[in-house]
């Protein structure tokens, strides 16, 4: 995190009573300007000062504001649950543009919904059939409500994946599973504001999500898969759970150049076109 | 001088008459063609991204291949309204560089300036019109336009 140098609070001070509140925490000038401004804007006017007040304590604005733009959805978000990520919502959008028209008939399941922000863009932009699993009665409570305020109608259902017996048939599966490593979760790699304001339940895991996942892609008998990941060995961890005869297998970069997915599909399949994602 | 007379002219005539001059006399949003522009989303840092970080990231930024222009927006929380201001504006700087007289960006500029004017002169009405309530709205929607697109010019240097 960079310092925070005394001539922007005095430059804050002089903005706004409440801006060096912000730039505490963002300790960015510009980004505490744009951040204070939202806060005006979708906040009532008595809300301002304690807003700003929790955000110098590192309370995400997410949580403060109650809501997060994904896509073209507003995903309503409350502590309990994950705020979606800008990295989420790239591939989920380079997904939708990448299958494109897909009949009545497709079925897709998001697997560790979280707000529901996967399972219901890919609804609205694909018109297809969605399922929507959580372990989290909180995670699923959220997705039902973003389900309403969205006008999108997807199913969402509890399921612990790493003990699923689903027998469903999909053709397309999706996950940004909890992927930190418990030796990055308690050290400095992850950020404070991360580790004190959002479940360690969406954050921590590891190979055996993959696993899991890759069984139900065969189990499912579905064409092709996208789950997001946080380090490249679990690209080669899922990898090595499907077939090489049959499945062909591709790391995807977000447009900050970091490994962020891993996407399968099956050979000379529908979703063979899954390859131009990467 | 012209100029001057319309608002008293809507006064006169049938509202839709005026309104359909008005109409006339903006030329609509440009649109830019989607070949001619490259597009970067700017980075979240150098840090590992994902689930170990949460950070606002929604800034765009266009750069229009044949004049070179470039335009940044990061107004809104969302990505993707970003993406469509951006858009917006960077079709309007192009127009207006074509053509800077009768660009959008002139003719409201020089609208702006003309309401301006006649307010000055105006003397204080008590009930004004539905019309022209509607038509300050849209004049007001207009100046915001220009104003939002200032502050992005601003928000560059
Ligand atoms: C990283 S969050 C992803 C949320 C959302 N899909 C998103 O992208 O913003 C991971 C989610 O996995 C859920 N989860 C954790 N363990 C699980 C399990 N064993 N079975 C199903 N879901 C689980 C958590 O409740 C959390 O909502």
């Amino acid at each position: 995190m960079p310092r925070l140098s005394p001539s922007d609070v005095v430059k804050a001070r002089k903005i706004s009573k409440l801006l060096p509140l912000v730039l505490s925490h963002t300790r960015s000038l510009d980004l505490a300007s744009r951040e204070l401004g939202w806060i005006q804007l979708e906040l009532p006017k008595d809300r301002w000062l304690e807003a700003c007040r929790q955000r110098s304590r590192g309370r995400p604005l997410q949580y403060i504001l109650g809501s997060q733009p994904f896509g073209e959805l507003d995903v309503k978000c409350r502590e309990g649950v994950l705020i979606p990520r800008w990295e989420t919502e790239e591939w989920v959008l380079k997904l939708c543009n990448a299958i494109g028209g897909v009949d009545k008939r497709f079925r897709a399941m998001d697997i560790c919904c979280g707000t529901g922000c996967i399972a219901l863009t890919l609804k609205r932009q694909l018109g297809c059939e969605v399922v929507g699993v959580d372990i989290s009665e909180e995670a699923l409570e959220l997705s039902r409500e973003n389900s309403l305020r969205n006008g999108v109608e997807v199913q969402f259902m509890r399921c612990d994946v790493l003990s699923a017996d689903a027998g469903d048939r999909f053709d397309l599966i999706v996950s940004n599973p909890p992927y930190i490593s418990m030796d990055d979760y308690t050290s400095s790699e992850v950020a404070k504001s991360v580790k004190l304001y959002e479940p360690q339940l969406a954050l921590v895991g590891g190979g055996e999500f993959y696993h899991a996942l890759a069984d139900i892609v065969q189990r499912t008998k579905a064409k092709g898969f996208v789950f997001e990941l946080g380090y490249e060995w679990q690209y080669e961890t899922t990898r090595q759970c499907l077939p090489a005869a049959q499945w062909e297998c591709s790391l995807y970069y977000d447009s900050n150049g970091k490994p962020r997915c891993v996407v399968g599909w099956m050979k000379h399949s529908s979703l063979a076109q899954l390859s131009t994602l990467c | 001088m012209r100029q001057f007379l319309w608002p008293i002219q809507r006064q006169l005539f049938s509202t839709a008459r005026s309104a359909h001059v008005r109409a006339n006399k903006l030329p609509p949003r440009p649109k830019i063609n989607e070949d001619e522009i490259t597009e970067v989303f700017l980075k979240g840092g150098s840090g590992p991204g994902g689930q170990k970080i949460n950070k606002t990231n929604s800034k765009v930024q266009l750069k229009h291949l044949p004049t070179g222009i470039v335009v940044e927006c990061q107004a809104t929380r969302s990505r993707e309204q970003n993406r469509k201001k951006a858009r917006e504006i960077l079709a309007m700087k192009v127009q207006h560089l074509h053509d800077p007289e009768n660009s959008r960006t002139s003719i409201l500029e020089q609208r702006r300036m003309n309401q301006a004017r006649t307010k000055q002169k105006k003397t204080k009405k008590k009930h004004s019109t539905l019309a022209e309530e509607n038509a300050q709205r849209k004049l007001q929607q207009e100046q915001e336009e220009l104003e939002f697109l200032a502050s992005l010019v601003k928000q560059k240097e």
